[in-house]
């Protein structure tokens, strides 16, 4: 975990710089109390100290103690990465596609690409889902979903 | 209102027909929650959240309420029959729920964590219902620097109790404060890394975040070990539930001492089920006559930490109801409920709604009730639940995600916002981060920077003020010395650790 704490303190670092330069801009005082600048300028600050003490902590310790290790799954990873597009891209068609059609597409998607199912299971999970889903939350809950250019 | 009365009326808002109905749901959904591993009491809650937007808000929290102590219940079963939590707080059942299965006990394992669940769970309540009014009338003394104490205490307790590196988790709760201030200053009108989005003005939403870190991430985290794993269940009919004479000979100290651990772990900030149930097994492990019995199938390791983390659902209650502070991402997320709905949960919650404060209490009676039911005598449904393979599991739970986080505000910004919490918490986890801390500073930030400005308003710009206030002055001091000990203690138990192992 050594080398992926370096990483992620570097990244907490810059993000605490970028906090508390947005902090200054915003004003740190308004009529004698905190303005909108001054709590991200604190917590800015915060986080670029923790990130340094997380960056140097390893040559600190006396001796390595037995810890997590920073394990990645690269077979896994296509699975990871389908979902997360297909997930992105749900909320860009839903409005357009309407409700209905924008969650059969992304059930078919993620039961077919990434669980790998047969198609006929792809089909009937798909459609029982997107459905139930539909009868749930439109007709029940009334929630008011997108209609889209089919009008459901 | 006095006890009596309050629970006089609470009984006529509970056994309401719609109040009783919704404590059903919420039972029932707990327990699905809790059985399936991969997603949690703070998805289920985020997800459902919005369908209480509308409609009565009594009945809304009673159901999210059920949902929180459902889970606890269900999450047994799994431990149990398969070895794998099917809730975070039901790690520790594993040990000797599934050694007792193993044994072909399986059926007197989950009688135990179902009965268990149930008197704890219940005596939890008693004690609710006995220190939340007292503790809201301590609360009437509470101003804006008492408040933003209680908020740093929170934080710090958190960060005391986390599990991996101190330093990380106090990077995650700064992290917390800083999402927290996204959206327009409520000093200025100022508008605060709002990038431009409309939608962000308003702040990131709690809900869409929690789906995203807890729900989103869980399931991204599981794709990427791998879809093959099939979960095997040890019986496919469970047989005998009723423990016997001895089992609950051995198991009654279990069942008191994680009531009363449980209890008030749940109420400390920062303390939550999790925590009371590894708690509560430790600390029979040193009472038990047989020590070295627990973890080979010992009944007292399944009463002890299940009786813990149902006890720590009622304490969790108090901070939020008499003081308005939430202490876990779960009652982050019920304060979010209230705030909808414009009521502020503290010490006037009693004088002002008091239909929701009995109401909400004494559905956990019922509700437990509905739960012992729904455990024992339906346990063969669950056992089948079980049996749903994730590949056809994970879709679903992602799109009831995407519903949810959509349904909040019609927006598609929210479903955005969702997933890319849900990549960050994947990346928490790969690298070591814990998501809770970050969840409950994005609830406390807004609590802590408002309370902050009214107090030094109120000073002329003092910072004395804190000083200047007994109360506020306490908390900070103690926030401030556990803060200061930390690290100290964690390395005295490292070298003696380190010591041990040499020898």
């Amino acid at each position: 975990m050594k080398h992926a704490d370096r990483i992620s303190s570097v990244f907490f670092f810059l993000l605490g710089i970028a906090v508390l330069l947005k902090g200054l801009r915003f004003g740190l005082e308004l009529n004698q109390t905190v303005g909108p600048g001054f709590f991200p300028f604190a917590a800015g600050i915060i986080l670029c100290l923790l990130s340094f003490v997380l960056f140097i902590q390893p040559q600190m310790r006396p001796r390595p103690l037995a810890e997590k290790k920073f394990r990645i799954n690269w077979a896994g990873w296509k699975g990871v990465l389908l979902t997360l597009l297909a997930l992105g891209a749900y909320p860009v068609f839903i409005n357009s596609l309407g409700f209905l059609l924008s969650t059969l597409f992304l059930l078919f998607f993620l039961f077919r690409a990434v669980a790998r199912l047969k198609w006929q299971t792809v089909g009937v999970a798909g459609i029982i889902a997107a459905g139930g889903a539909y009868l749930i939350f439109e007709i029940w809950l009334k929630a008011s979903l997108p209609r889209g250019f089919l009008g459901f | 209102m006095d006890l009596l009365h309050g629970l006089t009326y609470a009984f006529s808002v509970t056994f309401q027909l719609n109040n009783l109905l919704f404590a059903f749901v919420g039972c029932v959904i707990g327990t699905l929650v809790g059985v399936l591993p991969g997603i949690g009491p703070v998805a289920a809650i985020s997800l459902l959240l919005p369908t209480t937007f509308r409609g009565d808000v009594v009945s809304g929290l009673i159901m999210l309420a059920g949902i929180f102590y459902g889970t606890q219940y269900g999450g047994s079963t799994t431990s149990i029959l398969v070895n794998i939590p099917g809730e975070a707080a039901s790690v520790v059942t594993c040990l000797d729920g599934y050694q007792m299965a193993r044994k072909g006990r399986a059926g007197p394992a989950l009688g135990m964590a179902a009965f268990a669940s149930f008197i704890a769970g219940t005596f939890s309540i008693i004690l609710l219902t006995l220190v939340a009014p007292p503790l809201a009338k301590l609360g009437l003394y509470f101003g804006s620097p008492e408040f933003a104490a209680m908020a740093v205490l929170g934080l710090t307790l958190l960060t005391s109790l986390s599990s991996g590196s101190m330093v990380k988790a106090l990077m995650m709760a700064t992290a917390g404060l800083i999402v927290g201030a996204v959206g327009v200053d409520p000093g200025m009108g100022t508008p605060r890394f709002t990038f431009g989005i409309y939608e962000l003005e308003d702040g990131v939403g709690l809900a869409p975040a929690a789906m995203g870190l807890f729900g989103i991430a869980e399931v991204l985290a599981n794709l990427e070990e791998s879809l093959e794993g099939e979960r095997t269940t040890l019986v496919e009919k469970v047989k005998g539930l009723l423990p016997n004479l001895q089992d609950w000979k051995d198991s009654a100290i279990a069942i008191i001492q994680g009531t009363f651990t449980g209890f008030f772990i749940g109420v400390i900030p920062g303390g939550n089920s999790i925590i009371a149930s590894i708690s509560s097994y430790a600390l029979q492990k040193r009472i038990s006559k047989h020590p070295e019995k627990m973890g080979t199938g010992a009944i007292e390791g399944v009463a002890a930490p299940e009786a813990a983390n149902n006890a720590a659902t009622g304490g969790a209650f108090i901070p939020l109801l008499t003081l308005g502070i939430p202490t876990s991402p779960v009652m982050a997320l019920l304060l979010g409920a209230f705030m909808i709905h414009g009521i502020v949960p503290g010490p006037l919650l009693i004088r002002n709604n008091p239909d929701l404060f009995w109401g909400l209490i004494f559905s956990m009676y019922v509700g437990n009730i509905m739960l012992l039911i729904l455990n024992l005598p339906l346990i063969g449904m669950w056992v089948k639940v079980l049996k749903i393979p994730y590949k056809i599991l994970f879709p679903l739970i992602l799109l009831f995600c995407l519903i949810g986080a959509y349904t909040l505000n019609n927006s598609p910004v929210e479903v955005g916002v969702m997933v890319f919490f849900g990549f960050v918490g994947f990346l928490m986890k790969k690298f070591d981060y814990e998501p809770a801390l970050f969840i409950l500073a994005l609830v406390m930030g807004p609590i802590l920077e408002e309370s902050l400005r009214r107090s030094l308003a109120l000073s002329g710009g003092n910072l004395m003020i804190f000083l200047h206030r007994p109360i506020a002055l306490s908390i900070l001091l103690f926030s401030f010395l556990l803060l200061v000990s930390l690290p100290i203690t964690r390395m005295i138990r490292k070298r003696s650790e380190l010591t041990s192992q040499e020898r």
